[in-house]
């Protein structure tokens, strides 16, 4: 059974007084189920995550808010092996993945 | 680690930031909230997760002595589990936490004490301490 998280909100205070994730581009490491992204996309213009889990970033998909204004995108990949050009976003977040 | 590390210098736009959330494994309370009162039986030993800590700590540093990033700010928030019963907590320990936390069979016996003594409605909580540190990427 999965815990309440944060129900508090503290994580997403903290992670929204970061102007650099504010109307800008965001990738995420580490994504696992989209999570923390859920908490934060609204804030960023677009986000990307990435997981070396298949199945965490096929409920990250199936739990993508309907909602959210935000582009969002998931890819399968590694740390050291990113899919994605250089300098193509403004923030990355380890979200508890180093 | 220091790969990966770089790779994100290498994803990010010049000036753009990294930014490092991560719990810190510091023996948290497990925490038991009644009506009345807030109990603490006794702590999680997560030393077994020390070691990554310290790991990941050294590659950002590392990146640091490098050139490709300089810390700009560091700060810490409580993030908080919250469970129904203590079974619902113990079973998801043993199936997440394994790796790095041990709930002592002391800890796990005071539990069922208190929560016995307590008679009532209660929830379980452990809040562990996050750390968040951006770093800005810096031109090489």
């Amino acid at each position: 059974m999965e815990p309440v998280r944060d129900p508090e909100g503290i994580e997403i205070e903290y992670l929204s007084r970061l102007e650099s994730i504010h109307e800008r581009k965001v990738l995420e490491i580490g994504c696992g189920n989209g999570r923390l992204i859920r908490r934060y996309a609204n804030f960023a213009s677009v986000v990307a995550g990435v997981d070396p889990d298949s199945e965490q970033l096929a409920e990250a998909l199936s739990t993508r808010s309907e909602s959210s204004k935000t582009p969002l995108f998931f890819a399968q990949a590694q740390a050291q092996d990113l899919p994605f050009s250089d300098r193509e976003f403004a923030s990355v977040i380890l979200g508890w993945s180093l | 680690m220091v790969d990966a590390l770089l790779e994100c210098w290498r994803v990010l736009e010049p000036g753009g930031t990294l930014i490092d959330l991560r719990p810190f494994h510091s023996n948290p309370a497990v925490e038991i909230i009644t009506a009345n009162e807030i109990l603490q039986p006794g702590n999680i030993n997560d030393e077994g997760g020390a070691a990554d800590d310290e790991a990941a700590n050294e590659a950002l540093a590392e990146t640091v002595r490098r050139g490709a990033f300089a810390l700009e700010m560091q700060d810490s928030f409580q993030f908080a589990n919250y469970w129904d019963t203590l079974q619902e907590m113990l079973d998801y320990a043993a199936e997440k936490w394994r790796d790095f936390s041990i709930i002592p069979a002391e800890t796990i016996e005071k539990s069922w004490r208190f929560i016995a003594d307590s008679d009532g409605p209660y929830q379980m909580r452990v809040r562990r301490k996050i750390n968040m540190a951006v770093y800005r990427k810096r031109p090489t």
